[in-house]
């Protein structure tokens, strides 16, 4: 397991899951009404936080996952992206849990979702919710990886050679 | 900065600054700007409403024209009995307005799968009720000049709506003005209208703009069930692109 802590692989991960996120924020920074939209049909967050929750949240995708893909505040960017992806965890388990189809909008417009069954929306969110455990177990990998001096990591790759 | 929560903080202040910087620069612009807080257009945000299916066969099976969800069943529509066709302050002027007050009850909720004439539905008059009607009875109303009202986007809009149709978006931020310039432009409240999405599911958007139009004092609101996609592929001919409402001219060629 010591190659989990190789900082290259660290740098691709990190890269991935920072670039990850960052592509999903980028259409709901350009139309902030879209993801209001996607938010309120999670019909989860009070009607007084649907704008604001609409114009923030991808803020903080992009800045968290552009910390964890330039290492400027990795660990604190791998710590918001696992509690974010816990959290979409939540809502899309709460929403299949009551039967109540909705899209995640992690990757896409709500537009998109309109012509999706039922069954295909409850199939996506299943798929996201995975999609999502993955992010969390990458996020807690980044951040634990992260939290080793840079010697003990470097250290790992002149062993090896 | 090796302090994790540290580093959070900082983020949640940089989210907190591009956040109100970028609405802020968004608000010359009402499609891409939302209100800070605007809890008076969710006013069922925590509500779930029932898969569609359901209300489309309990309005097949039960004696009635309207559907509306009551606030105590939480969203889950019930069906209301209506009254006589001929109260019902709808201009009709040919004979199909005849046939429709004929038509036997619960066609008008059946939605665009029912494929029947849709008929003279009750005025919803409160906030939350709505009345479905499919594509027959929309094709009515507009052939009897009703105004239409697309709740899509504005961009969705400008891409193909319906002739002579109003944009109104739920989630942009000049609905109010909107329907303020509707009023003092001297739309009658009385007058029917038709709304109209892009979700023949739900119809969430229209049933947001029916709510929003009831609280300006509308009451004979009907929502198109099959919406913009029924509508785009049953009548392509009727269908103008651009940011103007554009208008219907009929003649016998006309679907």
């Amino acid at each position: 397991m010591e190659f989990l802590k190789n900082r290259w692989i660290l740098a691709l991960v990190s890269l991935g899951l920072g670039g990850a996120y960052m592509y999903a924020s980028w259409h709901k920074i350009s139309d902030p009404p879209d993801f209001a939209k996607i938010i309120y049909n999670y019909r989860i967050v009070p009607a007084a936080l649907v704008n604001l929750a609409a114009i923030y949240l991808p803020w903080f995708e992009i800045l968290a996952g552009l910390a964890v893909v330039t290492g400027i505040g990795r660990r604190g960017g791998a710590l918001g992206l696992t509690f974010l992806a816990l959290v979409f965890i939540a809502a899309l388990s709460f929403n299949l849990y009551r039967g109540h189809p909705t899209i995640c909008g992690c990757f896409d417009t709500h537009a998109q979702g309109v012509t999706m069954t039922v069954e295909e929306k409850f199939f996506k969110m299943k798929r996201e919710i995975a999609l999502d455990a993955l992010f969390a177990v990458l996020g807690v990998w980044i951040f634990i990886a992260s939290s080793r001096p840079r010697q003990a990591a470097a250290g790992l790759t002149l062993s090896a050679s | 900065m090796k302090n994790p929560a540290a580093q959070l903080a900082v983020l949640i202040l940089l989210m907190a600054a591009a956040g109100t910087v970028s609405n802020f620069a968004r608000s010359s612009n009402p499609e891409t700007f939302l209100r800070w807080v605007d809890a008076g257009r969710y006013p069922k945000a925590l509500d779930v409403e029932p898969p569609s299916p359901a209300v489309s066969s309990a309005a097949a099976v039960t004696p009635a024209h309207a559907v509306k969800p009551g606030p105590a069943q939480s969203g889950s529509p019930s069906v209301t009995p209506a009254p006589s066709a001929a109260t019902v302050p709808t201009p009709k002027p040919d004979a199909s307005a005849q046939q429709s007050s004929d038509d036997p009850p619960g066609a008008a909720a059946q939605g665009p799968e029912g494929a029947s004439p849709g008929t003279v539905a009750a005025p919803a008059a409160a906030t939350g009720e709505y009345v479905l009607v499919n594509i027959d009875r929309a094709f009515e109303e507009f052939q009897a000049g009703t105004q239409f009202i697309d709740a899509r986007r504005t961009r969705e809009y400008e891409k193909g709506h319906i002739p002579g149709a109003l944009s109104l978006s739920p989630w942009e931020a000049d609905l109010p003005d909107k329907i303020s310039k509707l009023i003092e432009d001297g739309a009658v409240t009385e007058a029917p209208v038709v709304i109209y999405c892009n979700d023949s599911k739900e119809c969430t958007d229209s049933k947001m703009v029916n709510d929003q139009l009831k609280i300006a004092g509308f009451v004979n609101i009907l929502i198109y069930k099959g919406g913009w996609p029924e509508w785009s592929r049953e009548k392509p001919k009727l269908v103008v692109q651009g940011r103007e409402p554009g208008k219907y001219t009929p003649s016998p060629q006309q679907p």
